[in-house]
């Protein structure tokens, strides 16, 4: 969504992951911060479907990027970064959670206080309004969701990767990505 | 595809179906046009699809431009910081020309005796067995009965700074321990395998026994061999393995997902904690192995790393009085030399004077 944006601003025109990758490992700090801004958000976005907890997110991208740093001529290639990240904050923040059990609870609490709402179909949603109250029908059920659901549904339907992507990201089989993704539409299928 | 049996579901989780919903282009129209003329008893699904699609719910989290920026300065700042005590290579080696002549000196640190925690090292051996040489369940069970029977003995031997060692085990196996590093093995092995645990860095020359595998347990790593010569460095936070001779198995046994890898003389293994990943690549066995030849090897080191090194090695403390007006970017080798020429060597390039008190240097730049 708010991918091209940013890619724009930062990013030389035609430059492809390999080669921004590339020069990131070899130390160019403009490329380090391109690739910081390019995808901080997604990262913030999918951490916080795997635990709901600014501060912890925020942690854990803060202290991820500067190990990439520290390693950088270590690091293998790779022809996508946001995959790369995204998959690197998932085990920093699993890990963190191991590390600090309080996170474990903090994780199961509802979610009441929800600061940046916004939907994917924004525009439309605010032009009919029986929507809108359908739609807070379908969030009280969604946080019934298990936190791998919400996981899967915020990799495919607002980050946009592949079932295989997904699958690798979260170490399991393409078929368990869609059982989760299945059943999580189901759940909101019954409401609407 | 079978779309005969789509349900609203499927719809949804079809990426065509979502992109044609959300951004509709004339190809897309056309395509779900046909599709329904198809199959026209899907029109339903089709709708609750949309409907579906439409209301979805879930929060896309932002984070505030002044919160992105003050993330970055804090992220650029720790990383201009680490620029500076960086040196060129993952494997850093050095050595210290004292002590292989102390390692009587070795102490037995401590003698630990779990009962409790026997089964657990029982069980991990299983696995490793089971794993590399796929042994028979059943006679592993014995196995386990018998060494949950005993009482097993850790040792642990440690290194201080400027202090290296070789430990001889009883099978036969040669450790030599680097400066700062800390070993801990059992006083007897089990008869299936043997398990060591390492902090630091050691080169392992393993005695050749294809019934007992050879484990060495680093964090989230462990290398198994059967008989070989490798040397295994855990400083800075890295995990490096690097072979010699023979063939061990590299593994990582962090998260869920599990990755070995089977390295050939000369190539090593590097395991990246911030991405759990382990990755295959090869050494220069001359740098590698310097320590182990009593040589200190710099690769355009920063200052606190060059320090840092030169304390571990000579067992001092290093203090500067002032700052340094060249940019440290140090590279250099130092065989069999005391620490007086070690700085007489670089005080010459690096512009400083020093001074030895006992185990106090003073740096002054000029």
């Amino acid at each position: 969504m708010s991918d091209s944006n940013l890619e724009i601003n930062f990013r030389k025109s035609g430059e492809t992951d390999n080669e921004l990758w590339k020069k990131f490992k070899s130390g160019d700090i403009k490329s380090y911060e391109v690739i910081y801004r390019s995808n901080v958000q997604h990262m913030f976005n999918y951490g916080m479907s795997i635990v709901h907890n600014e501060g912890l997110v925020k942690d854990c991208i803060q202290e991820l990027f500067l190990e990439l740093w520290k390693s950088r001529r270590n690091l293998s290639s790779t022809g996508s970064i946001k995959y790369y990240l995204l998959k690197a904050l998932r085990w920093k923040i699993n890990h963190s959670k191991v590390r600090d059990k309080r996170m474990v609870a903090m994780d199961q609490e509802p979610q009441i206080f929800r600061k940046h709402i916004s939907f994917p179909f924004e525009d439309e949603l605010i032009r009919s309004q029986h929507v809108a109250s359908r739609k807070l029908k379908v969030e009280h059920a969604l946080d019934k969701l298990t936190s791998r659901q919400k996981e899967v549904i915020t990799l495919i339907f607002y980050e946009g990767l592949t079932y295989e992507e997904v699958a690798s990201i979260m170490s399991i089989s393409i078929g368990s990505v869609y059982t989760l993704a299945w059943k999580a539409i189901t759940q909101i299928k019954r409401l609407v | 595809m079978n779309y005969a049996s789509y349900t609203a579901e499927d719809l949804v989780l079809n990426p065509e179906f979502r992109a044609w919903v959300i951004n509709p282009t004339m190809d897309s129209n056309e395509f779900w046009e046909n599709w329904l003329r198809q199959y026209p008893e899907k029109i339903q699904e089709v709708k609750k699809a949309k409907k579906i699609l439409k209301s979805f719910p879930l929060e896309y989290n932002h984070l505030k431009d002044e919160v992105v920026d003050d993330l970055w300065k804090a992220i650029e700042s720790a990383a201009r910081k680490d620029q500076s005590k960086e040196v060129g290579n993952h494997t850093y080696l050095l050595n210290s020309e004292t002590i292989i002549s102390r390692f009587e000196n070795q102490r037995y640190n401590r003698k630990i005796s779990f009962r409790t925690k026997s089964r657990k090292i029982a069980a991990g051996i299983i696995l490793v067995i089971g794993a590399t040489l796929g042994y028979t369940i059943l006679s592993l069970q014995n196995q386990e009965e018998r060494i949950s029977e005993k009482e097993v003995v850790m040792i642990t031997k440690e290194n201080p700074r400027g202090q290296k060692s070789t430990i001889y085990l009883h099978d036969g196996s040669k450790i030599t321990l680097n400066a700062n590093s800390k070993l801990t093995f059992p006083e007897q092995f089990s008869h299936s395998a043997r398990v060591v645990h390492l902090e630091g860095e050691a080169f392992f020359e393993v005695a050749e026994d294809s019934n007992s595998p050879f484990q060495v347990n680093t964090g989230n790593v462990t290398t198994t061999a059967l008989g070989t010569s490798f040397n295994i460095n855990t400083k800075n936070n890295r995990i490096h393995v690097a072979l010699v001779t023979g063939k061990v198995y590299v593994s990582n046994n962090a998260g869920m997902q599990e990755s070995n890898l089977l390295l050939n003389p000369g190539e090593d293994a590097f395991y990246n904690e911030a991405i759990n990943e382990l990755v295959k690549g090869q050494f220069d066995n001359k740098e590698v192995l310097a320590w182990k030849n009593k040589i200190i090897v710099f690769k355009r080191a920063g200052e606190d790393y060059v320090m840092g090194v030169l304390e571990d090695w000579y067992d001092v403390d290093i203090t500067t009085t002032n700052k340094s007006s060249l940019t440290w970017d140090y590279s250099g080798e130092f065989k069999k030399m005391t620490l007086h020429d070690v700085l007489v060597s670089m005080g010459f390039t690096m512009k400083f004077d020093f001074e030895i008190n006992d185990q106090q240097v003073t740096i002054t730049y000029h």
